[in-house]
């Protein structure tokens, strides 16, 4: 039996291998060096990128005891770690909570606690806090602050903030005033109700959504150029609330980008370009958009104004300003110059002062409880206030194009948390739901 | 694979000579190598013990960081696709994933009898029953694949180790014209069943309670075993055995009908039952043809097999031939590799007799492995084996009967093998395209392979078991 034994062990010393490779490593997940490079709710482990939970509740695989009272949460970059730990290295440093210096200091010195509670970099001018991105300016403290006039300001942020002013200032006169006092934003709560699919839609609708507004004009009398046809593909973050069978939205303008096109969609040279500044971008009033009953199979809202650069008894059908008449314009962006500045570049250059109006109702289509599209039917006019070249201040005006399905609407739930940074970058992706195309596809599906 | 006694021999004389008694043979045993030889064997009625102690293992190695599903899944994209597999989270599996130790030995009673009701025919019968437990028939299945990770995150043995409980019953017969020529024929019993669940779910947000019955139909069918003796020399006796293929089938059906359920239609309306249906196979044994010689020396027996089995028919638990069951869907995958393969395994023995009443066997056998490398989707465990045997009988009269008692030793061992796979090949479970569904961005964990497939990154297989047969004839 022995020497049988041993003639086994002979044989099985002549073991197979097969494929012969050792185990592939780093075949699985994206490399990474620092949670920073994974994201919001991820880490880097083991180099690579790496999600254990999705809220605190997914720990409960990690507990000892999983009956017991959980002792571990879910922290910010997807870690299950003893409550109170904390694990913010995966947010941007702008965005790292923080109640004292010190929870900022594995930053470096340049870094302090802001009074938004927030992380933020000292600073002696605005220019320094460039590196926060929009939304940031060098506050009275020294530190770079979510400053802010008015509470549609902080909504760059998410919804979750507001603008605090100082004692006894009126927010909503103060958001009118033509030298405006500054506060500061201050993170709220924000929640909606946990919804199952058998809430009316109301309900399921309300949450934080990321919209992509495409309108497209043809701009006449333009000097040189005569007419030139023009997409606007703004990007917005968008508030839903139930409001009985139907629901209210805040739509917050986060980015704007106008771009001419061409009938049959071949691409354009930039004769006639206007880009938006920041300064202009942020100071838009959100629009707001009313929708008395929303249905499964479609819904509409009731017709809304979005009026720039004028203040009008009715904001709807009063005549828009012009550079004859500015007595109605607003300097909305507080720059000095009557209504709202854009940039224009191409065969014309200059700085153009401008109001604008969009007056239209949009048609929702529920393509699931958490994407919505529709065509937008509008009635778009502008009015030139005044520029820095002669030649940019003349009598053109704008139309709906005739090719309606280039004005449309579409929108997708994010996080409550979402900001306009987030839904910035949604529109920059190579694919997906806020990403612009230039026709409507009413069959479109996620 | 099927009832361990056709490896391993269903009585002691069968186990002595490590399968290899084709062309010679000794004992009711033969009505499954065969039954041709069913003519040397005198009326007669066998009761034996065969007993296994597995120690067979299937090691796995350390996955790499990121193979795993993670529970962003259930925010993927994966959500809004229409997909027929979709992966738990590896999070969420019932049960960890974990090497396979298989250790558990069983025992089974074996009953022989061969009688002669005409002159130069003989009749056998061989029954084999389970010992422990009072089932009569334990059948497992699994998937050997990443699917298995939704039960028991573990690899199970295909040929040598994953043993079914199930009773066994073979009949053989033989007709000597004659001395120099036998033929036989016998039949191994195989059966296969239908089962139709129907189910009618009042509620479907209930879900531990719903109303059903159960439709079930279960035949037999029949293993075929043809033999031939040839005796050209009164030394020298040549053996040829066919035996057919055949498995245990289940064809199970389940229709469900849900409240207020319809199908889709304008016009008409029209209540919509789903059927669903999942074959089974179990107790697989591949067609085989086996040629063995013998040496009949007056003190000595030589004899030696080589037995063809066409494994390249193989249908797996889930009546899936392997190389279907590699095919990963949307990758352009030859998989004609993973067939299993036509595999000839040899036995032989030298028995001695330095007296009349008292015989030694010794005997070595070789079964390759039919299992192709297993790099890909799938990882059926299975590794060449190698067998010992040694066997001692008694002859002796009893109230002037004759009576043999039998013992016989095996030591098996199953070469170590170790596999690494292929990640281009897997099932990537959590795929690279996936985005967040409600943002629509890119997922970094998504990147590269996730598979809840208990082989990854591979494994290592090995083994030994040693059986134990006892045998009592008393001649009629």
């Amino acid at each position: 039996m022995k020497r049988a034994f041993l003639l086994a062990v002979v044989f099985a010393a002549c073991s197979p291998v097969d494929d012969g490779q050792p185990p592939p490593v780093g075949t699985s997940g994206t490399t990474c060096t620092g949670d920073l490079e994974c994201g919001e709710g991820r880490h880097c482990a083991a180099g690579l990128c790496a999600i254990d939970c999705t809220s605190s509740k997914d720990c409960t695989f990690l507990e000892p005891d999983p009956k017991a009272t959980p002792t571990l949460a879910c922290s910010a970059c997807g870690r299950c770690l003893p409550k109170g730990l904390r694990d913010d290295g995966c947010l941007a440093p702008g965005d790292r909570p923080c109640s004292v210096e010190a929870d900022c200091a594995s930053l470096g010195a340049k870094w302090a606690c802001s009074a938004s509670n927030t992380c933020a970099p000292r600073c002696t001018a605005t220019s320094g806090c460039g590196e926060l991105g929009r939304g940031f300016s060098c506050g009275d403290a020294g530190v770079c602050e979510r400053r802010c006039t008015r509470d549609a300001e902080c909504w760059f942020h998410g919804f979750k903030w507001s603008c605090a002013l100082p004692a006894g200032v009126d927010g909503e006169a103060n958001a009118r005033s033509a030298t405006p006092i500054v506060g500061t934003c201050k993170a709220g709560s924000l929640s909606y109700p946990v919804v199952t699919k058998t809430d009316p839609l109301a309900a399921r609708l309300a949450g934080v959504w990321g919209m992509m507004l495409s309108a497209a004009v043809k701009t006449n009398d333009i000097p040189v150029l005569t007419s030139v046809d023009t997409v606007s593909v703004s990007h917005l973050l968008v508030r839903v609330d139930r409001d009985g069978e139907g629901v209210r939205m805040a739509v917050k303008l986060c980015t704007a980008k106008l771009t001419n096109f061409e009938l049959d969609d071949t691409e354009k040279i930039q004769l006639f370009k206007v880009a938006l500044p920041d300064r202009n971008l942020d100071a838009i009033d959100p629009m707001r958009m009313l929708v008395a009953k929303v249905d499964a199979a479609g819904f509409t809202t009731a017709p809304f104004v979005d009026l720039r650069g004028a203040t009008l008894a009715d904001p709807a059908n009063d005549p828009l300003p012009t550079y004859k008449d500015l007595g109605k314009q607003r300097d909305q962006d507080h720059d000095g110059f009557p209504g709202l500045t854009s940039n224009v570049s191409g065969v014309l250059t200059g700085n153009l002062y401008q109001a604008q109006r969009l007056k239209g109702t949009i048609s929702f289509s529920v393509v699931a409880d958490d994407h919505l599209q529709g065509p937008l039917d509008c009635v778009q006019d502008q009015a030139v206030l005044g520029a820095t070249n002669p030649q940019l201040v003349n009598d053109s005006y704008s139309v709906t194009h005739a090719q309606k399905d280039r004005t449309y609407v579409r929108m997708v739930r994010l996080r409550t948390e979402a900001t306009c940074t987030e839904v910035m970058r949604l529109g920059e992706q190579e694919t997906g739901w806020l990403v612009h195309v230039p026709h409507y596809d009413p069959g479109k599906k996620p | 694979m099927a009832n361990p006694l056709s490896t391993f021999g269903w009585d002691a004389d069968s186990a002595a000579v490590a399968g290899s008694n084709l062309a010679v043979g000794r004992s009711p045993g033969v009505v499954h190598a065969n039954p041709a030889l069913l003519d040397e064997i005198p009326s007669t009625f066998t009761f034996g013990l065969v007993s296994y102690t597995p120690r067979l293992d299937i090691q796995l190695m350390k996955r790499p960081a990121g193979a795993d599903v993670p529970l962003s899944i259930y925010g993927s994209s994966l959500g809004s696709q229409s997909v027929q597999d979709r992966a738990l989270p590896t999070a969420e599996l019932p049960h960890r994933r974990a090497d396979t130790h298989v250790t558990n030995g069983d025992s089974r009673l074996v009953l022989g009898l061969v009688t002669s009701p005409y002159k130069a025919v003989k009749v056998g019968v061989l029954l084999t029953l389970p010992m422990s437990g009072g089932d009569a028939a334990n059948v497992a299945t699994r998937y050997d694949d990443e699917r298995q990770g939704t039960f028991d995150n573990k690899l199970g043995f295909t040929r040598f180790g994953g043993w079914n409980r199930i009773a066994g019953v073979a009949f053989g017969a033989s007709f000597a014209p004659w001395d120099w020529l036998s033929i036989g024929i016998g039949a191994q019993l195989s059966a296969q069943a239908q089962a139709k669940l129907q189910v009618y779910v009042p509620d479907a947000a209930v879900q531990d309670y719903a109303q059903s019955n159960l439709e079930t139909n279960v035949g037999t069918t029949w293993r075929s075993v043809l033999g031939v003796r040839m005796r050209p020399k009164k030394w020298l006796s040549v053996g040829l055995v066919f035996r057919g293929e055949s498995y245990f089938r289940i064809d199970a059906v389940s229709e469900v009908v849900l409240w207020n359920y319809h199908a889709a239609d304008p016009d008409r309306t029209v209540p919509k039952r789903t059927q669903q249906s999942f074959p089974v196979v179990t107790e697989y044994q591949p067609q085989e043809l086996g040629l063995g010689v013998a040496g009949l020396f007056d003190k000595v027996t030589v004899q030696a097999s080589a037995t063809l089995q066409r494994w390249s028919r193989y249908l797996d638990h889930h009546a899936q031939a392997p190389e279907d069951a590699a095919l990963v869907a949307g990758r352009n995958i030859d998989t004609s590799a993973y067939q299993f393969h036509d595999i000839v395994s040899f036995a032989g023995a030298i028995t001695l007799r330095p007296v009349a009443a008292l015989s030694t066997t010794l005997g070595a056998a070789f079964l390759p492995s039919p299992v192709p490398a297993q790099v890909g989707r799938t990882t059926y465990v299975d590794s060449n084996l190698f067998a010992f045997t040694f066997g001692q009988r008694a002859d002796i009269v009893v109230s002037s009967r004759k009576v043999w008692l039998s013992l016989a030793l095996q030591l098996w061992q199953m070469q170590q093998r170790t596999t690494y796979k292929d990640p281009s090949q897997m099932v990537d479970e959590m795929p690279d395209d996936l985005r967040t569904l409600r943002t629509g961005e890119k997922m970094p964990e998504a990147r590269g392979l996730q598979t809840n497939s208990p082989g990854y990154p591979g494994f290592v297989s090995q083994g030994t078991a040693l059986t134990t047969t006892f045998s009592i004839g008393v001649e009629l």
